[in-house]
């Protein structure tokens, strides 16, 4: 699928601008972005559902810029389910075979087929207001998947649902992407159902593409500091640092509270620094004081929160690393910080962008070795 | 300090309950102000006498008879073309239901839905209709009738009813609490425009229906001032006009319970209608589309 130059506009205010994008086939192709960056009129206009500006849409190497949303070989997954009141759900997931003039008895089959896929043939003929949230949902895939499509668009199918829902819904869609193998493009706004789900994510930003990649590119090689505060969960440290040329590269000034030595060079000045909760450790009596807010046990980790000056951290210390006395800290009491080898990222004050990417720690030693 | 609390409480429940209490009374009352002249109507179209007495006798059992009820009824029913106004007031309503009804869910849905130059300002416009009391444009429509010669016919008496402001803006209403979702799925499952209008949204708007429905049958069939204008033939009365003979030959004497024998049989098709699309009238009226 690809998208060429696509403009679309609400009156004077435009959404998207020359906006470009691939999606191989096949692909699990998720659109990530907050509220109001455009994901929905992004899916809309792939759909044909509203009017474009500019640009053309190919789907399957066909130009569909101009076809009915129906003639484009798409189904569509709502975010509020958007079923048929008044149709039993039957009726709901074959209306589309009824309108192609399917013969009767090969609807029975394919409806039945996907009921069972989605463990909904025990509804099928109730209405869709005598079902739950997650089955109504369910519904709504099945009448997408009925159609046997060449994409699948998904916006935000799952944000209706209560939490343990969601996750046996990400499991089945996940599931059902490997046995159908068809390009889905989905729509989110909540990372954890990104980094599950995607084989891609394209986080969306106003309108603009901040980053494209794969999960773990994403992860690991934040471009730029919205991905970098968005992608990872707890989301990452980010705290206003100096940078200074040192004898062999650069002393890293954090917040006035300590210093970090790193061996590459960075531009000197006044940026931003990230530093994942995973790589942030407590130290005995050096490394930077901070004061004890609270913490999270999450049975596998704990998720410490301390705070540098007004600044709040967050430490995600392993099982094996928690200190016995944990339990008895008390709000405001001093305890300190480390930062464990690992990647450090640097980005610009100004415009947000990656500045450098640092192995902290790590490489320092490897010298040594030398 | 507990006791205070317990105290303060309980002083709200008094409260509350003395509310409660006097919204029943209220409701009650007005209840009975409103049944009385019912069952007084019921209550003298069982009777003999054609006068009414002050204070009237409320008594169910005295004077009554259903063998007076049925001579009424036998009277009335005789009474010049009474088979025929009767027959004029249901086709006439039915018209203009149906029309007034359909040309507000059309308009309602363009005005909901539809994106088009200038569309909230004519929805202003036909809002502002509803501010002109009848009367006011009677002249001007009777002028327009009587150009078009449709005087005393079927069609001057129906198609100014058709034109329902009200019926629109309910249908309006309704069709913007509608989630636009729902249409958008059908765009995909392949219908066209117009099928989306009539297999999906109209009947999802029911309830606005069932509203409309009741509003301009009520309308319709309590209308006295338009037939009075419009009409100029005995053969096109229509119920409000005929209740009027019952005035006797000078209208020095009204024949009491023959024109509560009228009454009733006017207020069944009504009755008729509620008890059909009260299931819906509810929804409709709060204007709001639940699944
Ligand atoms: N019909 C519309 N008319 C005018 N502006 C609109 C319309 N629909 C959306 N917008 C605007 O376009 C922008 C993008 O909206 P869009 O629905 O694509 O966001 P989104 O990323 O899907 O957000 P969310 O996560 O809240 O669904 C928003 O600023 C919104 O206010
Ligand atoms: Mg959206």
């Amino acid at each position: 699928m690809i998208i060429e130059n696509l403009t679309v506009r609400y009156g004077e205010k435009y959404i998207l601008r020359n906006f470009d994008l691939k999606i191989d086939d096949g692909e699990f192709f998720v659109i990530l972005g907050s509220s109001g960056s455009g994901k929905t009129t992004l899916l809309r206009s792939i759909a044909g559902l509203i009017p474009i500006e500019d640009g053309h849409i190919y789907i399957d190497t066909n130009d569909v810029t101009d076809l009915y949303p129906s003639d484009r070989n798409i189904a569509m997954v709502f975010q509020n389910f958007a079923l048929y009141p008044h149709m039993s759900v039957y009726n709901n997931i074959s209306l589309n075979l009824k309108i192609i003039h399917m013969p009767k008895d090969e609807i029975r089959k394919k409806v039945n087929e996907v009921a069972n896929v989605l463990h909904i043939t025990q509804h099928l003929n109730k209405y869709p207001k005598q079902l739950s949230g997650g089955e109504q949902q369910r519904v709504g895939i099945a009448r997408a998947m009925v159609r046997n499509p060449s994409v699948f668009l998904m916006d935000e199918p799952l944000s209706n649902l209560d939490a343990k829902l969601r996750r046996e819904m990400l499991g089945e869609l996940r599931s059902f992407h490997e046995k159908v193998k068809k390009t889905i493009i989905y729509v989110c706004h909540d990372q954890d159902e990104a980094m599950a789900l995607a084989d891609r994510i394209l986080v969306l930003n106003q309108g603009k593409i901040v980053q494209m990649g794969t999960p773990d590119e994403l992860y690991d090689h934040p471009a730029d500091i919205f991905v970098a505060g968005f992608i990872g969960n707890p989301p990452m440290n980010v705290l206003e640092c100096e940078a200074e040329r040192d004898v062999s590269g650069t002393r890293i000034n954090v917040m006035n509270s300590g210093y970090l030595h790193i061996d590459d060079e960075i531009p000197e000045g006044e940026m931003y620094m990230g530093l994942r909760p995973e790589i942030i450790g407590l130290a005995d009596r050096d490394g930077i004081p901070a004061s004890f807010d609270y913490f999270i046990n999450s049975g596998l980790d704990v998720e410490i929160h301390a705070k540098v000056g007004d600044v709040s951290i967050r430490a995600v210390i392993p099982k094996e690393e928690i200190p016995a006395n944990l339990r008895e800290l008390h709000n405001g009491e001093i305890m300190h910080l480390k930062v464990k080898p690992g990647a450090v990222y640097f980005y610009n004050k100004s415009s947000g962008l990656i500045v450098k990417e640092v192995e902290y720690g790590v490489s320092r030693k490897i010298k040594k070795a030398d | 300090m507990l006791r205070s609390e317990y105290r303060r409480r309980k002083s709200i429940n008094v409260g509350e309950n003395s509310k409660t209490y006097l919204i029943y009374v209220v409701s009650i009352l007005l209840a009975i102000v409103y049944l009385v002249p019912f069952y007084w109507t019921v209550v003298k179209a069982f009777r003999d006498s054609i006068f009414a007495n002050f204070p009237p006798n409320m008594n169910l059992f005295s004077q009554t008879s259903v063998a007076y009820f049925l001579a009424n009824l036998k009277t009335v029913w005789g009474f010049g073309d009474f088979p025929l106004w009767y027959f004029n007031s249901v086709f006439i309503s039915i018209c203009v239901v149906a029309g007034s009804v359909f040309v507000g869910m059309l308009s309602g849905y363009a005005f909901a839905r539809l994106k088009f130059p200038g569309r909230d300002y004519m929805f202003y416009a036909v809002l502002a209709t509803l501010m002109i009391p009848f009367p006011v444009i009677s002249i001007a429509s009777y002028v327009f009738m009587l150009d078009l010669n449709w005087l005393s016919t079927y069609q001057g008496l129906i198609l100014p009813q058709i034109a329902s402001a009200l019926d629109v803006f309910i249908m309006r209403q309704y069709f913007l609490t509608i989630p636009e979702e729902v249409e958008l799925a059908a765009k995909i499952d392949g219908m066209k425009p117009w099928q989306i209008f009539f297999r999906v949204s109209a009947p999802m708007a029911k309830p606005a229906i069932a509203a409309a429905t009741i509003f301009s049958f009520i309308g319709s069939w309590n209308n006295f001032l338009w037939p009075l204008m419009e009409v100029h033939s005995l053969n096109m009365f229509t119920l409000p006009l005929v209740l009027n003979f019952f005035k006797g030959a000078n209208g020095t004497q009204i024949y009491w319970n023959q024109m509560m024998t009228v009454n009733i049989l006017t207020m069944i098709p009504t009755i008729v209608i509620f008890v059909v699309f009260e299931k819906y009238f509810i929804r409709g009226i709060s204007m709001n589309y639940t699944r």
